[in-house]
């Protein structure tokens, strides 16, 4: 379809804040997913490639051309936003009909694509009804249909599933993922949600105060998130700063407050680092020694499949995932007690100097 | 025991005069009087009265010229306003609040102060024409356009542009931009996009506006008078001529051929009003663009029409501040406007004063009793109390004031023998004409009050009076305020009802300034001007103020 290219594109608002300099390239028929908190300039970046605003320096391209001077209407995309934003006195039909009718297509070709459009969608018993008659989940699949209508060589998502329930939220995200690989649409994809992101994404771009911190397929920015920002909004992490105390090689000793923990990586001896364990690496026990490193259950959490448990460490939380009932037993017996954790050095990663 | 029943008995009877005494009153002095006018014109001889008045030459002028400077007002506003509407929802830019707050001031401005500074700006020897005059090397007025159907029409726009611009955002807000960039990116253009998109969503709107306006214009008194010059007049004008002239067939026909057509407007406003709440939109938060979002050719559009609505609805304003001070004739500034405003006797403002502030007093203190039992009799459990007190309170909404006046001159004024000193009519009428308004506020306030308070004072054992006194009079308060100052503000810038009614010794502060404008003695009329204005401001700022607070404190 298309390959986007963003370089350097940055856009200084009125008070002060910015997004920028962004650059990221979008390959041909991927799904990437813009990630972060709410501020960090996801949907202005989106709204750049759109069109709405215009960059004050940078470029974007498409295929290689520029195309910071062509209009919204021209650039060849569908757009789905988390209002969803139907217009409210059309039915579904008129909706989805909409962009083809401003191309000038045939009667017989728009009904052709929109029959087979809301076929994909599971919408077509919805096509008569009028836009306040839909439910949210189904205005989302009627936007998604509408933005596709014109065959747009780029896909760009808001927030699309933001407002809906968990549930529906997670049929949806398989059905939207689907619909992208049988098209093969380029596709933009803009949440705050890093399940969603997860669920969805070929690639993930985390965004934070402006600019892209991390960029990678999810399993590797989960499993080596590079900053303490990535590893704490990822939830894969367990953030620990120490002083590093002996390095050689591969390996690390940094001290926390009063204990020592070997880590993967190297980084000159006395600097201030951050490193991160993921709660599943985590051991815990209840036999807890002199020497072991100890933390004190602050709560239990049953997840889907495994618990969640929070440790008080030196003033800090961490997080253990574990599915050994035993041990929860043991623990929801007796809340408040101490426990000791440990984990094994390859399962600790140092950060890129950075706190 | 006994006690206790007796208790609920009297209070039962209570609350029942609190809701039967106001629609009594209203009976007696607002339906039975128009009743009387309205009949007056079919029980002698219909037919011939009928074909009397409309083959008339004067009437038939005054019917198309009614409808055709209402018409002409309503389209101008209408497009004047749109683009005001919508550069108010979509756009963010410094003092935006304070501009939507400002907007409404020409609502609270009597229409004949508006004419003062009307006259300033627009009229002969007024701000434009000396410019063009200075500009040209004149000794001459080169430009009025303040006079005849161009200032008449002018001045109704003027005063009905901030109604479109209010009830047409109101209706944009609920467009998310998001749904017009959507329709963008499918590839419609500009146009298209105004067809398809933004049209439908604001029809409704604009269609109640212009009834409204229509409604307005089409009963407007005091701007015809004065800037008519006499040969212009709307049907309100020629009922009043009618009267004065004693032809009382005349006027009661013309007053039933009136109110046939304003209560068929009223009529298909409310209908409007109600099937148009059907388009909502699914969800829709409110975005705002940048003015630093514009391209150039856009801002000079935008600077364009921000600067000729800044002439024409705030030049007027700021010009009676002017008119007070500045004598036309003698080109010179001078006090003795003010200083007229102390003077007793014939042509001096302390009578006009004194009567406009005791007839206001005495109209609000009518008002906001009769407003807190509409109010409460709104929210009644008897069968069809609820309904017959709103459309009561409504009802001097769509009969006009001049019909109002001319009922209680014929059915109350004239068989009391109130007419050598009718002042307490004044001030019934002008209770009247404020009620709608006054009421709605009261009504407001009281539908604010959550339920689960009043039952909290009941579960405490208060007993229905003292929950009144000391739960929900209270909380009303902020409502009952706002219902005042309206009530007040109605009053003392009535002038149509009070004129058709007053005798020399009661005229007001608005009957004088038409009369100044009259032999034209404009720097006293300036300053009675600039009076009225001011006290409507500040009822104006006390209402931007409490409305607020009595709704929760929205933002």
């Amino acid at each position: 379809m298309v390959r986007v290219e963003l370089d350097g594109m940055k856009r200084v608002f009125k008070d002060g804040t910015f997004v920028g300099p962004i650059s990221l390239t979008v390959e041909d028929g991927e799904l990437l997913t813009m990630l972060g908190p709410s501020g960090s300039g996801k949907t202005t970046t989106l709204r750049m490639i759109a069109g709405f605003i215009q960059p004050l320096e940078g470029s974007i391209r498409f295929d290689g051309i520029d195309v910071q001077a062509v209009p919204p209407r021209e650039r060849g995309i569908g757009m789905v936003f988390q209002s969803a934003a139907l217009f409210p006195h059309m039915t579904v039909y008129q909706n989805i009909a909409f962009g083809p009718e401003m191309a000038g297509w045939s009667q017989s070709e728009t009904v052709e694509r929109v029959e087979e459009l809301s076929e994909i969608l599971r919408i077509q018993r919805l096509l008569m009804r009028r836009t306040n008659e839909v439910s949210g989940g189904e205005a989302q699949r009627v936007a998604l249909a509408r933005a596709l209508a014109l065959r747009p060589r780029l896909l760009l998502l808001d927030e699309p599933l933001s407002a809906l329930d968990p549930q529906l939220r997670e049929r949806l995200q398989m059905e939207i993922k689907e619909v992208q690989k049988t098209l093969g649409v380029t596709t933009i994809y803009v949440t705050h949600s890093q399940d969603e992101a997860f669920a969805i994404s070929d690639r993930i771009a985390v965004l934070n105060e402006g600019v892209v911190v991390q960029i990678g397929e999810p399993q590797d920015l989960y499993d080596s998130p590079r900053s303490a920002f990535v590893a704490r909004f990822l939830g894969s992490g367990n953030v620990f700063s120490g002083v590093v105390e002996e390095s050689s090689g591969n390996t690390a000793t940094v001290r926390v407050g009063g204990h020592l923990f070997r880590v993967t990586g190297s980084a000159p001896v006395g600097m201030e680092v951050s490193f991160t364990v993921k709660p599943e690496d985590v051991v815990l026990s209840t036999e807890v020694s002199v020497k072991g490193i100890r933390g004190r259950v602050l709560g239990v959490v049953p997840q889907t499949g495994s618990f969640r448990i929070k440790l008080s460490f030196e003033g800090q939380d961490v997080v253990v995932e574990t599915n050994d009932d035993r041990l929860v037993e043991e623990l929801l017996e007796s809340t408040g007690i101490t426990v000791s954790f440990s984990f094994s050095e390859t399962n600790a990663h140092l950060l890129n100097h950075q706190v | 025991m006994e006690k206790r029943v007796k208790g609920h008995i009297t209070e039962r009877i209570g609350s029942l005069l609190v809701i039967v005494v106001p629609i009594v009153i209203l009976l007696i002095f607002l339906v039975y009087p128009v009743i009387v006018v309205l009949i007056g014109g079919i029980i002698s001889d219909p037919f011939t009265i009928l074909v009397d008045t409309f083959s008339s030459q004067v009437t038939q002028r005054t019917l198309w010229f009614t409808l055709g400077q209402a018409g002409l007002s309503t389209l101008l506003s209408v497009l004047v306003g749109l683009p005001g509407a919508y550069f108010l929802t979509r756009f963010r830019f410094r003092g935006r609040s304070l501009l939507r707050a400002l907007i409404l001031v020409p609502f609270v401005l009597p229409p004949i102060v508006v004419v003062v500074g009307f006259l300033r700006v627009f009229g002969s020897g007024g701000l434009i024409d000396a410019a063009l005059m200075t500009l040209l090397n004149a000794s001459e007025s080169v430009v009025n356009l303040s006079s005849g159907i161009l200032g008449i029409v002018l001045a109704h726009v003027f005063y009905n542009i901030p109604l479109v611009i209010l009830m047409v955002s109101a209706s944009l807000e609920r467009l998310s931009p998001e749904v017009e960039e959507s329709a963008e990116i499918l590839g419609a253009s500009v146009t298209q996009k105004f067809v398809r998109i933004v049209a439908p969503q604001i029809k409704s709107s604009v269609a109640a506006s212009s009834i409204l306006i229509f409604m307005f214009c089409f009963m407007s008194f005091p701007i015809v008078l004065a800037l008519g010059e006499g040969r212009l007049m709307t049907l309100e004008v020629q009922i009043w001529n009618a009267f004065r002239y004693f032809e009382y067939d005349e006027a009661s026909i013309l007053a039933l051929t009136q109110v046939v057509i304003t209560l068929a407007l009223a009529y298909s406003y409310v209908k409007l009003t109600r099937t148009s709440d059907d388009g909502a939109v699914i969800t829709s938060y409110m975005k705002t663009r940048e003015l630093a979002e514009l391209a150039n050719r856009e801002r000079i559009l935008v600077a364009i029409y921000v600067a000729s609505l800044m002439v024409l609805v705030a030049g007027p304003f700021i010009a009676i501040v002017q008119a007070a001070v500045f004598d036309p004739f003698a080109g010179e500034y001078t006090f003795r406007g003010f200083t007229n405003l102390l003077a007793p006797g014939t042509g001096g403002g302390l009578l006009p004063l004194l009567n406009s502030l005791s007839y206001s007093l005495l109209a609000t203190i009518l008002a906001v009793v009769l407003g807190l039992s509409l109010a409460y009799s709104h929210k009644s459990r008897v069968r069809a109390v609820p309904s017959l007190a709103s459309s009561l309170t409504l009802l001097p909404l769509g009969v006009s004031a001049i019909t109002v006046a001319y009922g209680l001159m014929l059915a109350i004024t004239v068989p009391l023998g109130l007419n050598t000193n009718p002042w307490m009519v004044i001030v019934v009428a002008q209770t009247i004409i404020g009620l709608p308004f006054s009421t709605r506020a009261i009504e407001i306030a009281l539908q604010n009050i959550d339920p689960e308070i009043l039952d909290q004072a009941d579960s405490l054992g208060a007993s229905r009076l003292q929950r009144l006194l000391y739960v929900e009079f209270p909380l009303l308060a902020p409502g009952i305020l706002v219902g005042a100052v309206f009530a007040f503000a109605m009053a003392i810038g009535e002038m149509s009802a009070t004129l058709f009614i007053a005798l020399p010794q009661n005229t007001t502060l608005s009957i004088a300034i038409y009369q100044f404008l009259g032999v034209r003695k404009f720097v006293e009329a300036g300053a009675s001007a600039l009076i009225v204005a001011a006290i409507c401001f500040i009822a104006f700022l006390v209402i931007e103020r409490f409305s607020e607070t009595a709704q929760g404190g929205t933002p």
